[in-house]
This record gives C-alpha cells, sequence and structure tokens, in this order.
C-alpha cells in the first residue's frame, strides 16, 4: 500500500473524529507553541549580545571609574590611561573619557583615539587631533541628532554650546542603530546625541594639570579577545603608580559580561526548554491515549484488513501516519500560536525575540518526532492482535 | 485425481486451544483434499470445528500440528508475514457478516487487497471496477456500506476475494445474514463462479447451498464424520 493512501486513509480517520483529534492535539498545540516562544526569545537575546559585540568589539575593556571628588579614594585620571597605554605590549590604545550626560546631550571629553578604539565612523570632516588637544581647541564632533539653537541639525561649521562655551563642528559622527542594551549600562553608547570634545579643552579643565584631570572612564583595546582575560595584573600595577594610591575603579570586560550573560540564557533555555518538552510530551501522552482507545475502536476493522493480507507492519504503520498526523497538525497549530506568542513577547514585555526557520523546522519535527513515539505502542497493539479474534470484536 | 488439480491438501491437521486450563481439541487430525475447480460444502453442528477448519484453510490461524499445503507450499510452517501474502495472493475469504470497513467506499474495500500487494492505484482500481462488475455492483462504486443492502454488502465481500485472483474461495455461511431471496442470489453467483471453473469452500447450515455443492464434508466434534459427493 503506498503512502499516499496510507495518509489519505490517516487523513480520512483524523478529519472523521474532529473535536477529538482538535482536543487530543491541544497539549501539542502549546508544547510546540512553548518551544517556538521560548527558541524566539533565546534566539533574540543571542542576537542582541551579538550585536552588542559587534558594536563593541571583542577585544575592548573598560576600567570605569567609581569615586566622586568626595570620596576618600582619589579618582581615575588622564594620567592614569597615560599610564595605561604604556603598561603592556597586549594594549594596543587607550581612550580616556570625561562623560557628561546631565543634560538631554551627552558631552564627552576625549582624546584623538577615542574614535578608533570606539569604532565610531566619521561621516563629515575629521575627529580630534592631537593639535586640538595640545591647543586646547574649542572644537567638537557631533552626532547625527545633534541639534543647533536654529532648531535644525548641526553641520560642519556650525557652532554648539556646552555650557558658558562655544565649540565649532569640525566632523560628524555618522548615525548609530540605537540600542535596548540595559546590561553593559553606558558602555554601549549611543553617540547620535553625543558631542566630543578634546578632553584638554572641557569647561572645567581649563586651569588643571593635564595628568590630574579626572576622567570617567578609560576603554583599553587589545590585539586579541584572549589578551583580555590576563589584564587585570596590568591594569592594576599601571594604576598603582609609585607612592600613589590606586583608584577607585572597576575593570569590566565586556566580552565576560556577555559570556556570562549567555550562560545565563542558556540555562535560562535549558530550564523553559525543559518545561516547553514537558508540554509536549504530556501532548503525546494525550495523542498515544487517543490512539490506544482509536485501535480499541477499530479492532474489527484491523481484523478484516489483516485477513484480506496487510502484514503486522502494515497495519502498524497505518496507525504510526495517523498518529504523526494528528501531531503534525498539533504542530503546525502550535507554530501559528508561538509565532503569535513570540510577537505577544516582543510587543507586551519589550524583549527581543527573533524567529529563525531553523527554530519553526525544529518545534514541528519534535511534534512529529513526539507522533511516531506516542503512536508506536498503540501501532503495535494494533498490528499484533490476532485476525480472527479482532474481527469478531465489535 | 491428477496431483497438479490439487488445491489444497491436509494431512493429520489439528488445532488445540490451550489458553484455558483444560485445552479445547477444536479439529483433531483432518485429512482433506480440494482438487481445483470442485465446490465444496463444509457442515456441522455449531461448535463442531468448520469454522476452525475454514479459519485454517485461510491462512488466518495456524494449526498446532498436521500438515497443510496449498499448491504445494506448506501453510503450516509459514511465518506471520508469509501467511499474510498467502491471504493477499491466493486465497478470497467471504464472511457470514460482511466483513467490509466502513469508511471506506466500494471501490476502496474492493481494491484494498491489491493495494496491500504493492499495485498501483490505478491498475487495483481497474481490477476492482471489473470484480465490482462481475458481482453486479458497477453502479455503486462510490457508495459507502452503510448505503447498500445485505445483499448488495455480500456481493461487494464477494468481489473483494475475487479481485485478486483467488485460487481458494472460502465462504462461511455467506447466506446466513441474508433474507432467502438475497440468499439466492448470492447462491447463483458462488454456482456462476464455480462454473467459472473457481475452487470454492463453504461453510454452512443452508441445506441449500449444501445441495449446490459437488462434495459434502460433514464435521463432528473437529473429525470428518462423512464426505459425501451430491448427486
Amino acid at each position: 500500500m503506498n503512502y499516499k493512501k496510507v495518509i489519505g486513509e490517516g487523513l480520512q480517520s483524523v478529519f472523521a473524529n474532529r473535536v477529538r483529534s482538535g482536543l487530543s492535539v491541544l497539549g501539542i498545540v502549546f508544547g510546540v507553541a512553548a518551544v517556538v516562544a521560548m527558541l524566539a526569545v533565546v534566539e533574540g537575546a543571542r542576537n542582541d549580545v551579538l550585536e552588542r559585540l559587534s558594536r563593541l568589539g571583542t577585544n575592548v575593556l573598560f576600567v570605569l571609574g567609581k569615586g566622586d571628588e568626595m570620596s576618600t579614594q582619589r579618582q581615575l585620571q588622564y594620567g592614569d590611561a597615560f599610564r595605561l597605554a604604556h603598561a603592556s605590549k597586549l594594549i594596543t590604545a587607550v581612550a580616556p573619557a570625561v562623560v557628561d550626560s546631565s543634560t538631554s546631550k551627552t558631552v564627552i571629553g576625549v582624546t584623538p583615539s577615542y574614535v578608533h578604539v570606539r569604532q565610531l565612523a566619521i561621516q563629515a570632516g575629521r575627529g580630534i587631533t592631537d593639535v586640538d588637544m595640545q591647543t586646547r581647541s574649542k572644537v567638537c564632533v557631533t552626532g547625527r541628532e545633534i541639534v543647533g539653537s536654529n532648531g535644525n541639525h548641526v553641520g560642519l561649521g556650525d557652532v554648539v554650546q556646552v555650557k558658558s562655551h562655544m565649540y565649532k563642528v569640525v566632523g560628524i559622527i555618522a548615525s548609530e542603530k540605537s540600542t535596548k542594551d540595559k546590561s553593559l549600562g553606558s558602555l554601549i553608547r549611543n553617540h547620535n546625541r553625543s558631542i566630543l570634545i578634546p578632553i584638554t579643552a572641557l569647561p572645567k579643565n581649563g586651569a588643571v594639570v593635564d595628568e590630574a584631570i579626572g576622567i570617567s572612564e578609560i576603554t583599553v583595546r587589545t590585539p586579541n579577545a584572549e589578551d583580555l582575560m590576563s589584564m587585570h595584573q596590568v591594569v592594576h600595577r599601571a594604576l598603582v603608580h609609585g607612592q600613589t594610591p590606586e583608584p577607585a575603579a572597576e575593570l569590566i570586560i565586556p566580552l565576560q559580561l556577555l559570556r556570562e550573560e549567555q550562560h545565563a540564557q542558556r540555562v535560562f533555555a535549558a530550564v523553559v526548554g525543559c518545561v516547553a518538552f514537558i508540554g509536549v510530551l504530556v501532548g503525546g501522552i494525550g495523542v498515544m491515549n487517543i490512539m490506544l482507545a482509536n485501535v480499541a475502536e477499530r479492532c474489527k476493522e484491523i481484523g478484516i484488513r489483516r485477513a484480506i493480507g496487510a502484514t503486522k507492519k502494515q497495519i502498524a504503520r497505518l496507525f504510526l501516519v495517523e498518529s504523526i498526523l494528528l501531531t503534525l497538525f498539533g504542530g503546525v497549530g502550535g507554530l501559528v500560536l508561538g509565532v503569535f506568542a513570540s510577537f505577544g513577547i516582543a510587543h507586551f514585555g519589550g524583549w527581543s525575540v527573533a524567529i529563525s526557520f531553523w527554530s519553526l523546522l525544529l518545534a514541528f519535527c519534535m511534534a512529529g518526532i513526539v507522533g511516531l513515539v506516542a503512536g508506536w505502542y498503540p501501532a503495535n497493539r494494533a498490528a499484533a492482535l490476532d485476525p480472527v479474534e479482532a474481527m469478531r470484536r465489535e | 485425481m491428477n496431483k497438479n488439480r490439487t488445491i489444497v491438501s491436509v494431512n493429520d491437521l489439528r488445532k488445540v486451544y490451550s489458553e484455558t486450563e483444560t485445552p479445547v481439541v477444536a479439529i483433531d487430525k483432518i485429512s482433506l483434499t480440494v482438487h481445483k475447480g470442485e465446490f465444496i460444502a463444509i457442515v456441522g453442528a455449531s461448535g463442531s470445528g468448520k469454522s476452525t477448519l475454514l479459519h485454517l484453510l485461510g491462512a488466518l490461524d495456524t494449526p498446532t500440528s498436521g500438515l497443510y499445503e496449498l499448491r504445494g507450499k506448506n501453510v503450516a510452517t509459514m511465518n506471520d508475514d508469509e501467511l499474510s501474502i498467502v491471504r493477499r495472493t491466493e486465497i478470497g475469504f467471504v464472511f457470514q457478516v460482511f466483513n467490509l470497513i466502513g469508511q471506506l467506499s466500494v471501490l476502496d474495500n474492493v481494491s484494498l487487497p491489491l493495494r496491500y500487494t504493492g499495485m498501483s492505484d490505478r491498475e487495483a482500481e481497474s481490477r476492482a471496477n471489473d470484480a465490482l462488475s462481475r458481482v453486479g455492483l458497477s453502479s455503486r462504486t462510490l457508495h459507502l456500506p452503510s448505503q447498500l443492502s445485505g445483499g448488495e454488502k455480500q456481493r461487494v465481500a464477494i468481489a473483494r476475494a475475487l479481485v485478486i485472483g483467488p485460487s481458494l474461495l472460502l465462504a462461511d455461511e455467506p447466506t446466513g445474514n441474508l433474507d432467502s431471496k438475497s440468499g439466492c442470489a448470492i447462491l447463483e453467483l458462488f454456482e456462476a463462479l464455480h462454473q467459472e471453473g473457481h475452487t470454492i469452500v463453504v461453510v454452512t447450515h443452508d441445506e441449500g447451498v449444501a445441495n449446490r455443492a459437488g462434495r459434502v464434508i460433514t464435521i463432528h466434534d473437529g473429525n470428518i464424520v462423512n464426505e459425501g459427493v451430491e448427486a
């Protein structure tokens, strides 16, 4: 008997008892939907992590100043960045920065290396130069969304006011994609609303010796991601200089944080995956139950089929196909529900979700496998019936 | 008789049911030969073992001991798959209660044994149509069994038995569930099939059936007690 005919008979049987079939696959529907939604959330989170990594680069670390003017510990200073730059061959570039986010615009005092270390693209004009630093030039490089006093986006040659000082725009940063990232705080900075000013030309640093300029952060770039993990000692040595006490600073390696985050996501995915799997399993038990009832109901038919020449294998196949069809219908329902649920999670929960073809295929195949497993026992039970005995039953 | 004309050769066939504490001997050392083109009626009281004998001949059941050869092949020692192949290629079985599959159309019911042989849908349906024409039901191919009368159902069952071109046509009380008119029509059909050269073995209580048979075998307590040739 060819598969087309077997599938046709399976469909006939499934649709002959629509309500019963529908109710029996509800468990599969919800189980598959849970798997799809879970995979969508995990995939979304993974994409988020990858996007953040691609923005920061894998070979970058941050030294964040923690102290303030009232603290007993000294603040992170411009001189620390200078020493850090020469502390190891593993450090290829450092970018100290003073960040002021107190207004709607983020004003950042930077050195020329900032653009390179932060992997920013200059769309027009130029970046901050060593000459700007030395001459404390009142120039700035702005993001795409900085608006001037006339209400228009600023362009090259315009003047931007920061506190009481005026800075001439010499460069425009290419527009950056916004991110919902929270885990790395301000480290992944959207520069669309930022103004980069030479660190030496910041309003409050006018009378300060360069080395003693208090800074907010130092971004450090190494040749390889592997080098980051051995940087703790190097950074510590550089910051403790002579009799100078170590500043209040925190070393952050985004790659490490993101790996931890990924690990947490994997654990989350495993837990949710187990729950979803249990859901599908329970659905499978429901299908098995219905298939057993089906075999009991169709006992006489099985006997007739055997009497006219069906082998045990052919009988088993008939019920197995029916079971798989049932769960595949449930699988399709689950996929649709899962996709809607994923969009619901994204819309109402604000989570990133990403539905990949592979996750849908995986969930669908899982439904098929559950159908196979759930149908195996009833199908073999049907096949094992004695033809004469089976035909006698009503 | 020429050995080449022997369809069924049964020797010391025994069937014992051992499920209960006291084994029940249903068939006790029966020996029987059926030749090509014969029309045999097996008669006997209820519980005499005639249906069991028919099930053994139809490869629906296996004997406890003894020899059963169908066209020279030893059926008694075949495994389940081999028995299935024998059922769908050599034996046409007609049951008292028709045993049609309710959700399948008449055409699908008749073509089903051919589909189990792996025959293509087109050829199976063509042959099923021929068989249905033979029993006078070519206009009812798309009907469901529930839409047919008893006599028509039995004709469908006969068409299903004939469709494979069986060496042996077995029937278990084929008129038992029919009114006298339909019963007569079915008997005439069996007689016509016999005239065409089919080998038929019928289990019956119906004297009318027995009277049309070429040979009547009487069974009692699992033994053949009389084997006579009708006039």
